[in-house]
């Protein structure tokens, strides 16, 4: 709870900036919430009585602090991913200040106990977001892609509603717990439209998550908004809508599994292939990124499939691992890309020669994406794998299957511009001209994934308890 | 303890050879190595006084899923634990002269290979198995990539993604078995508890993780069908990564069935065993011909390789002692004659600028004392009586006649396949008129001097004495038997 209340209050003094003229000081103040609500989220980490005084609206259990502080600490990279490439009168305050009440909404995500706070969680991180992607109003891509994002986005909030106002009237309560219990009681008796809410849950989260077959909006919104707007949905949107997912289904819909995992066991395997097939014709980096996200998505769709005790240790482990990546490789294609506006892989060609650290960590990145051990992507589908193989059917096996044809697909991409960053000449027009946030940024990133690669078992077997 | 310094020392030599100054890399590089094998020597010394505590390393690792840091030699691993450390030196030393661009990076990488690799060789653990078996795959891809010739990136990248792929299903296959293990209530990454897991699948299950496996070390190796990455790679890689690649890393697929494969799921092996023979046989055939029309001597060693790999995986398949034993053997002879090969081969790319048979010829006359070095060698990868390729030929065909007479009399035609394309390879090179890119030959030196006596000599010291080679391996090969066969159902 502390957490939220950090960081509005940060957001809220934020918004002063302008009228009372303290600009400089927002970063700095957005920072400090974000380390206040982090420090609250490990030192509250077992204090699992609290929420009875919010009627049991969020609920700060050992999930929802594991993934605040994820979310927390991601952003903390993202705003100085922020500054390091939108640096003096680009940055505005008032994209500071919409990403920070986006992150609130993220919070909630992964906290909430109740299907109101989850609605309300989904449309504070999204309305944000819509207004970040058009953020470069003089550009059409971005203002088609806030456009695109808008309505297809308005569109599933009411899908989603309806499935949760269903949900509700079978099952007589908006409480997690209590609708867990209804569906555990009445597995039989549950009225047919209850099935007709599970479905449009599913589908809708689907959507936000971007799982193949509602997939098509990613690809044109991730390349029309600017890219540091994109970098935060890539991450940090997509890891906190897979939190929710997985809070959803598990705190309430667990006993309803005939309903969801086929649909979800489909929509993973599709996007496993489909992902990875498309990505592979991409000529644009950003593009590429963007069908990456799709096609990580069908492994983290996982977790919630296989359900089991060890899912949430095993997100986690995906989520940090996805995280780390996908800002690492952002950065890199914002350091190559400079202020040209150049998508094309040829930014990429033979940075080696001129920055070898960069190289290194752009494949540090590429690898830990494309799963290769020991680094902590590769233990990230490790354990999705793993899961989903103690699932123990032939539909897991067949969906595992799926998945390491998917990863040896992507394999192809990846390497590709690694074969561009050591082996092809240098590209003339390309200088790198990063600062200290971005170096930070770029450090960090590479060292979480090989850290996390190294001892993969610390965040893995975290005692969850609900 | 002496184990952890063995595989680690090589990681953090690499890491200070990536830090050192470029002129100080190549010097750094050969004497590590050199250190690298004081270390596989000691190992053999705490192994003869039975120190078996010296050889093993255990600490968790992953507790969560019940994997640990454990790793440990026996025989069979130590034996390739030397290899490993026997043969880098002289890959190191033979590339030394080379003007790689770069070297701290180049010799940097090669340790960490040699690192990974000893990992594979001595991990017990499944999930410790995998991790260093990908890790492998990293710095020799580098080492094809940045150091190859010019159609290297198409190259390898069909060499990463067909030996990934074939990885990721023996990830498949591991997970599949580790879902059945069980350790006072808890699942276990152990080869012991993977082993027990394994005899009890049925034999449906098992045919399953039969072929998982399978075809991991099936592209390694490589088998016929999955070879097709393994003439190219071979070809355009730089000479110390196609040593590196056909010495030691091929091994990999191949102590991978006798360790992980055929104890783990015996009954879906001896089920499949008539296909992955058949396979292995039609792969010596195939790669034989093939080799025979090569005008390209490094091409035609890529080839040889194949068929010599596929009596190997044969002779492993057959599943009886003398084939194991064999197996063992001809991996470390082939190994050795690999590298020796590759060497001259890259010693006359360098002297003559060809590698191309029909554009060499009469270098004897030349070069006598490197004509009989040559020889010898040669006489060695066709398995000559007295050279030490005999040894294990012998025994894998002798294992293969057990099973299966025709499939023994099949996988023969490769010593005289084998005879023929070497030996006329030999006759086009060295003997004749001389060819016109001939001149510039001169005779051996001191730097192959170096190289090819301490080979020659291994090629015919265990040709004729064998005997040392088939003590150490005889009981460890006789547990894996008894643990086959008491497994198969």
């Amino acid at each position: 709870m502390f957490v939220l209340i950090f960081l509005s209050s940060a957001g809220f003094l934020a918004l002063l900036a302008d009228i009372f003229r303290f600009r400089r000081l927002v970063l700095p103040l957005i920072l400090t919430g974000l380390l206040a609500g982090a420090v609250a989220s490990v030192i509250f980490w077992d204090n699992l009585e609290l929420p009875a005084i919010f009627n049991n609206m969020v609920r700060f259990d050992h999930f929802a602090n594991a993934f605040s502080l994820l979310i927390l600490v991601g952003s903390a990279l993202w705003f100085l991913f922020l500054k390091g490439f939108e640096a003096g009168e680009d940055l505005k305050t008032d994209i500071l200040v919409l990403s920070l009440f986006s992150i609130i909404g993220a919070v909630l995500l992964v906290s909430f106990n109740n299907l109101t706070m989850f609605f309300l969680g989904v449309e504070i991180l999204s309305i944000p977001v819509y207004v970040m992607a058009g953020s470069k109003k003089d550009d059409l891509a971005s203002n088609e892609s806030a456009f695109k994002y808008f309505l297809t986005g308005a569109f599933v909030s009411a899908f989603l509603l309806f499935g949760l106002a269903l949900i509700y009237g079978a099952t007589g309560s908006l409480d997690l717990r209590s609708i867990s219990d209804a569906v555990f009681a009445g597995s039989d008796q549950l009225p047919s439209f209850f099935y007709a809410g599970v479905i449009m849950v599913v589908c809708a989260l689907s959507f936000k998550a971007s799982l193949v077959p509602f997939h098509f909006w990613t690809p044109d919104v991730y390349q029309g908004a600017p890219t540091v707007v994109t970098a935060f949905m890539s991450t940090l949107v997509k890891v906190a809508a897979f939190a929710a997912f997985f809070r959803l289904i598990s705190y309430s819909l667990m006993y309803a599994g005939h309903i969801w995992v086929p649909i979800l066991s489909l929509f993973a395997g599709i996007t496993l292939i489909w992902a990875n097939i498309s990505a592979l014709v991409q000529t644009s980096v950003k593009r590429l990124l963007a069908y990456s996200s799709i096609s990580h998505a069908g492994f983290m769709v996982m977790a919630i499939i296989f359900m089991n005790t060890n899912s949430q240790g095993s997100l986690l482990v995906y989520g940090v691992a996805y995280f780390a990546a996908s800002l690492l490789a952002f950065s890199g294609f914002l350091l190559v890309a400079g202020k040209s506006g150049d998508e094309g892989f040829d930014r990429f060609n033979g940075l080696a020669k001129k920055s070898p650290l960069l190289a290194l960590s752009m494949s540090i990145a590429l690898l830990s994406l494309a799963g290769i051990p020991p680094l902590a992507g590769f233990f990230g589908k490790y354990f999705m794998l793993s899961g989903l193989l103690s699932g123990g059917t032939k539909w897991h096996i067949l969906l595992a299957i799926l998945g390491i044809v998917g990863s040896m697909i992507s394999i192809y991409y990846y390497l590709k511009i690694i074969i561009r960053i050591y082996f092809r000449d240098e590209n003339k027009e390309v200088s790198i001209s990063g600062n200290g946030f971005i170096w930070t940024v770029v450090a960090l990133c590479s060292l979480i994934i090989v850290v996390l690669g190294l001892v993969p078992g610390s965040l893995y077997s975290i005692p969850f308890i609900q | 303890m002496l184990i952890l310094t063995l595989i680690l020392f090589p990681f953090l030599t690499g890491i200070l050879l990536l830090g050192s100054r470029q002129s100080n890399a190549r010097p750094l590089a050969l004497l590590s190595s050199l250190v690298s094998l004081g270390l596989a020597i000691a190992c053999w010394v705490a192994f003869k006084n039975h120190q078996n505590d010296l050889l093993t390393f255990k600490t968790p690792w992953i507790p969560g899923i019940g994997s640990s840091f454990f790793v440990s030699l026996d025989g069979i691993s130590l034996l390739l634990v030397t290899l490993t450390n026997f043969l880098l030196p002289f890959i190191i030393f033979s590339s030394l002269a080379k003007d790689h661009k770069n070297p701290r990076v180049f010799y940097g990488l090669i340790s960490f290979m040699q690192f990974a690799l000893l990992g594979v060789f001595s991990a017990m653990d499944g999930l410790l198995f995998y991790v260093f078996w990908e890790l492998a795959l990293i710095p020799i891809w580098f080492i094809c990539l940045l150091w190859g010739e010019k159609d290297s990136p198409r190259i390898t990248l069909k060499f990463f993604i067909y030996t990934l792929a074939g990885s990721l299903f023996m990830l498949i296959g591991l997970l599949f078995v580790y879902q059945f293990t069980q350790n006072n209530g808890a699942k276990s990454f152990h080869l012991s508890d993977l082993y027990q897991a394994g005899a009890t699948l049925t034999a449906g299950q098992q045919t399953f993780v039969f072929w998982c496996l399978f075809l991991a070390f099936a592209v390694k190796m490589p088998v016929f069908p999955f070879h097709t990455w393994q003439p190219d790679t071979y070809t355009s890689a730089p000479t110390a990564g196609t040593m590196l690649l056909s010495g030691i890393m091929l091994k990999m697929g191949t102590y991978g069935v006798l360790r992980w494969l055929l104890p783990m799921v015996p009954t879906g092996t001896s089920e499949w065993a008539s296909v992955a023979i058949g396979l292995s046989v039609a792969g010596i055939i195939y790669a034989s011909c093939l080799a025979l029309v090569q005008k390209d001597f490094k091409r035609l060693i890529a080839y040889s390789s194949i068929a010599h790999v596929g009596l190997i995986s044969a002779g492993m398949f057959s599943m009886t002692a003398e084939g194991l034993s064999g197996s063992v053997i001809q991996m470390l002879s082939h190994g050795v004659n690999v590298v020796a090969l590759f060497f001259i081969c890259d010693l006359l790319m360098e002297k003559t600028g060809t590698r191309i048979i029909s554009e060499l010829g009469g270098l004897r006359t030349k070069a006598p004392v490197f004509a009989v070095f040559f020889l010898i060698v040669l006489l060695g990868s066709v398995a000559l009586p007295l050279t030490n390729g005999f040894v294990g030929e012998f025994l894998l065909l002798t294992g293969l006649f057990q099973y299966s007479f025709w499939a023994a009399a099949l996988a023969g035609l490769t010593v005289v396949l084998g005879a023929v394309y070497m030996l006329r390879s030999y006759q086009g090179i060295m003997l004749g008129a001389g060819g016109n890119k001939s001149e510039t030959f001169t005779e051996a030196g001191k730097k192959e001097w170096w190289v090819l006596l301490p080979l020659a000599m291994v090629v015919l010291f265990f040709g004729i004495y064998p005997a040392p080679l088939l003590e150490v391996i005889q009981a460890p090969v006789q547990e894996l038997f008894e643990l086959i066969n008491a497994g198969i159902k």
